[in-house]
């Protein structure tokens, strides 16, 4: 029995490692993973930003009611977050541009710098500089529409006053800057990157004498490859905006980010992505690791696209997505992922193996911040067939409890980007601005996770008066 | 003697690191021992005699065996890893340098 066990576990290991090995080794997964998380500096800026302002704004109005004296002393501190915004969410997706075009062209070992600027102008090219957008009228009243449209204006009444239709010259809107444009960021980056690293490789640059220095010599090896790539995305923009009167990102927007993002909202996909994270730790791959592409490619960009609804809104009601990168952090993985700091506690509470009790003392302070290896290397977990059930099972449940009370309404998505060693509780709270229901949920679900590894605690201490027998014999 | 330690972020090996420094100390073995993430092994791996992947990570051996050069390559033991022995760590890197 032992050994047909030990032969599925090689069996899966064989067919595992590759896949990890594909996904890990796939330059261009892994530097859409390694440009998100080094635009980190800036949405995690932005979103204590906005943190701030929820906690000096949003909250105490709701408790005191618009213009509180609270919130009015705080204006100034409110309006300097304000302008952080502008630097941060509102042209993440820019910043994006420039990390993915640099650790593209790194994977290539081709002249990194140089892939992401021709990767920011690429995707610059693509943006309608002149947006139509709706123009308040300081000081005109409803009454005045009629005289307004007579003249010719495309005035219309609306909540705040009236608007006047207007197109602007010079200027990129946000709403292509910010995480709604990621996508196009995205696959503008990437194709004006092939391009630049395609040429260079193929030695199709300008060449100069060998006594040139080589900053020198550099520069001009970028301009052809250069100039290629900026003109292949100004012309595709073109040929875009000629055949279809749109902008690339607007097909794009709902042609390929708005499907995208919306399957990744179905609890079967959520309950599937947290599953694969489990498999792949089962046999000691960091899943998160491998699992990056779709947990930074798809579930931060609804992330932050929700920070953004929350900043033009105000109201979590609106937010379209309900599952984000921070749902699995705050609900599913605390301690670590298979929420072991539910084990760790449910050793230290029953356990008679001091094996085990000694892992988990030394795990439980790194447990706390959301730091597992040792725990899953050194009981081990990984290859173990007894601890494979709660392993698989706890995400699972902690997933669909978590879900239950994000669809219901009862909890507000997580929208706010915070740090994955904040300990449990403190996570959801942050994540959600503020929501202490939400610190509960992920609270529960630790308790869930104790509930169920107990019993296999129990079990492994039953393991260990069967087995010391033969350990006599020996 | 310089040894890289590389795990997904450079946070689990982190205390690996104190427990192998602490072990070469009690050695009088004169070790520079850090940890970062994969994504910056590439670059941190010209500084290190000898490069050691967390087990958790152990997927990226070939492509780090690749930028690592003549710089050895090797999988910390999944045991030595979980119960965080320095000194059986320390001794996997030395071996490598040989």
């Amino acid at each position: 029995m032992a050994h047909a066990m030990t032969g599925f576990m090689d069996w899966m290991e064989n067919r595992f490692m590759p896949v990890a090995t594909k996904i890990g080794n796939q330059r261009h997964l892994v530097a859409i993973r390694d440009g998100f998380i080094s635009i980190m500096p800036i949405t995690m800026v932005g979103s204590i930003a906005t943190l701030l302002n929820v906690f000096l704004r949003d909250l105490p109005t709701m408790w005191w009611g618009d213009g509180n004296a609270f919130t009015a002393a705080c204006a100034p501190i409110i309006a300097v977050n304000g302008v952080v915004w502008n630097g941060s969410l509102a042209i993440l997706g820019l910043a994006f541009a420039f990390t993915f075009g640099y650790y593209l062209s790194r994977s290539y070992q081709v002249n990194a710098v140089a892939g992401g600027v021709i990767a920011l102008s690429a995707v610059i090219c693509t943006m309608n500089m002149s947006p139509a957008f709706d123009y308040l009228l300081p000081g005109v009243g409803a009454d005045q529409i009629a005289p307004l449209q007579a003249a010719g204006l495309a005035v219309t009444a609306t909540d705040t006053g009236v608007t006047l239709a207007a197109t602007g010259s010079g200027m990129i809107s946000t709403a292509l800057t910010s995480a709604s444009g990621l996508f196009t960021c995205l696959i503008f980056a990437l194709l004006s990157t092939q391009i630049y690293v395609w040429l260079t490789l193929r030695k199709i640059t300008i060449k100069l004498p060998e006594n040139v220095p080589p900053a020198v010599s550099n520069a001009f090896a970028a301009i052809i490859p250069g100039v290629a790539a900026v003109y292949a995305s100004a012309i595709v923009t073109q040929v875009c905006v000629s055949a279809t009167g749109d902008y690339p990102n607007a097909l794009i927007s709902v042609l390929i980010q708005q499907p995208l993002l919306g399957m990744s909202q179905s609890p079967l996909a959520v309950i599937l992505v947290n599953f694969l994270i489990q498999l792949f730790w089962f046999f000691g791959i960091h899943g998160s690791n491998v699992m990056a592409p779709v947990l930074e490619g798809i579930y931060t960009p609804a992330l932050l696209e929700n920070l953004n609804v929350w900043n033009t809104t105000h109201d979590v009601a609106q937010m379209p997505y309900l599952w984000t990168r921070g749902s699995f952090d705050a609900y599913t993985m605390m301690g670590g992922t298979g929420i072991t700091l539910g084990l760790i506690i449910a050793i230290l509470l029953f356990s008679k193996r001091k094996d085990s009790r000694t892992i988990a003392a030394m795990s439980a302070p790194m447990g706390v911040f959301n730091i597992n290896e040792p725990m899953v290397f050194g009981m081990p977990i990984v290859l173990n067939p007894l601890y494979f059930i709660p392993w698989v099972l706890v995400p699972v449940i902690t997933t669909v409890v978590a879900l239950l009370f994000t669809y219901s309404g009862v909890i507000p998505p997580c929208f706010i980007q915070v740090p994955w060693i904040m300990p449990v509780g403190l996570y959801a709270f942050f994540a959600t601005g503020g929501n202490v229901l939400a610190a509960l949920v992920a609270l529960l679900n630790l308790g869930i996770s104790f509930a169920i590894w107990t019993p296999f605690v129990l079990l492994a201490n039953r393991q260990l008066l069967k087995s010391e027998p033969e350990q006599r014999e020996a | 003697m310089n040894i890289l330690l590389v795990c997904s972020a450079g946070m689990s090996t982190s205390l690996l690191v104190n427990k192998m420094s602490d072990a070469a100390r009690a050695r009088g073995l004169d070790a520079r021992i850090w940890a970062v993430a994969d994504a910056k092994a590439a670059e941190e791996v010209k500084q290190a005699d000898v490069m050691l992947l967390g087990p958790q990570v152990r997927f990226l051996a070939d492509k780090m065996r690749a930028v690592a050069g003549d710089v050895p390559v090797d999988v910390i033991d999944m045991v030595t890893y979980g119960t965080m022995d320095g000194e059986k760590a320390l001794d996997q890197a030395l071996a490598l340098v040989g």
